[in-house]
């Protein structure tokens, strides 16, 4: 999985403790910043305390520290790095419904795709993938592989387009290709996506149909990630098996992996490198 | 394989192709195929690659919602679909949906 690092910190006593690095730290969107402070702005306190201003003498510095940060940056990003149709299309239809651009990322073997969609004039992941895959199609990075440096590359990539979208502004009608990134090329490419005509402003929104899509990704992936085995699985009581039971196996394997590829009876990749050694 | 030995400069269009579907066409990144129509170099490529058919196209002959073709850089859906137009010396290129995250 492809994880944004969320980063909770809480700055106590007040003061100078929110420093200009907590700042920057903030406008770089690395997390969530909490802020613990009783006391309110004084001009004695500006020339060291950059969050507060003479706009904001005599505001409680919690509320100060705030306004500031929205200020800065009044963004919440959504990152999705999920390495499920169901998540995919769910975050994506979230994103269109409550109109935040929806930034993703997705992996396979040596090859990554990137993008960001619904944003005021863009189209949704629905427009570029209006229907998943059937699992043979599709292997999971579990039946696939995935070389990890191409998550770090596509990881890179979606960060910089969140830090892009939160630090600058961005126009109206700015459409980002899909980025598709190659390990084995040393070269990606961008194709570019058309918005449809319902993705415009004030249109109705493209196909979303809750029930029927759930039915329809729970037919076509009926036992990846929520089968016996998985992990939700197990949050469902059911013991565990295959990959999770050999866990502790398979942490006395002396070689490391630099790619691994399960057989698996809907997948038919057959695997680049078989036992690669890093 | 005789959809490769012509000279691709002069009437062929390169295909590139996604990871997904390397298995079928033997790891090939790329194929050469005749220019024409896009359908007419889907069929070129399925001929020469007869595994690539489930992948590429339904039972009706559309291409799957699940993958996108693009000429040079423009998804052929906003173009002409199938009927497209591709000229020698230019590049098709596939996109299937992946699943890793």
């Amino acid at each position: 999985m492809i994880t944004e690092n969320i980063e909770r910190s809480i700055s106590e006593p007040p003061g100078s403790v929110l420093t200009s690095a907590e700042l920057q730290r903030y406008a770089r969107r690395v997390g969530t910043l909490g802020v613990v402070d009783d006391d309110v702005v004084e001009v004695s306190n500006l020339q060291r305390q950059v969050s507060h201003g003479q706009s904001t003498l005599q505001m409680a510095k919690v509320d100060s520290a705030r306004q500031r940060m929205a200020d800065l940056n009044p963004y919440h990003q959504v990152v999705d790095g999920s390495d499920s149709f169901t998540t995919r299309y769910l975050v994506n239809d979230a994103c269109f419904l409550l109109h935040r651009p929806y930034v993703w990322g997705s992996v396979f073997q040596f090859h990554g795709q990137a993008s960001v969609f619904c944003t005021p004039a863009g189209p949704c992941y629905r427009r570029l993938y209006p229907e998943p895959p059937p699992p043979q199609f599709a292997p999971s990075c579990e039946e696939g592989g995935v070389f990890g440096a191409v998550c770090a590359t596509v990881a890179s990539v979606v960060h910089d387009v969140v830090e892009v979208r939160s630090t600058r502004s961005v126009p109206a009608d700015s459409h980002s290709p899909v980025r598709t990134i190659s390990a084995t090329e040393l070269a990606g490419r961008l194709a570019r996506r058309r918005a449809g005509e319902d993705d415009a402003p004030g249109k109705s929104p493209p196909p979303i149909h809750r029930d029927g899509d759930r039915r329809l990704l729970q037919g076509r992936h009926p036992v990846r990630g929520c089968g016996p085995g998985s992990f939700a699985g197990q949050l469902r009581g059911q013991p565990p098996q295959g990959r999770r039971a050999r866990l502790g196996e398979r942490r006395r394997t002396p070689a490391p992996w630099l790619l691994r590829r399960r057989p698996s009876a809907g997948s038919r990749i057959k695997p680049e490198i078989e036992e690669g050694v890093a | 394989m005789a959809a490769i030995s012509f000279d691709v400069k002069r009437t062929g269009i390169t295909v590139s192709l996604p990871a997904v579907m390397q298995s079928a066409t033997g790891g090939r990144r790329e194929v050469a195929v005749c220019s024409g129509t896009v359908e007419q170099a889907l069929n070129g490529l399925i001929e020469a690659f007869p595994d690539l058919l489930p992948r590429l196209l339904t039972e009706q002959k559309q291409i799957h919602r699940f993958v996108n073709v693009y000429l040079d850089d423009e998804d052929v859906r906003f173009l002409q679909g199938l009927d497209t137009p591709v000229l020698p010396g230019q590049q098709l290129t596939i996109l299937s949906a992946i699943a890793g995250g």
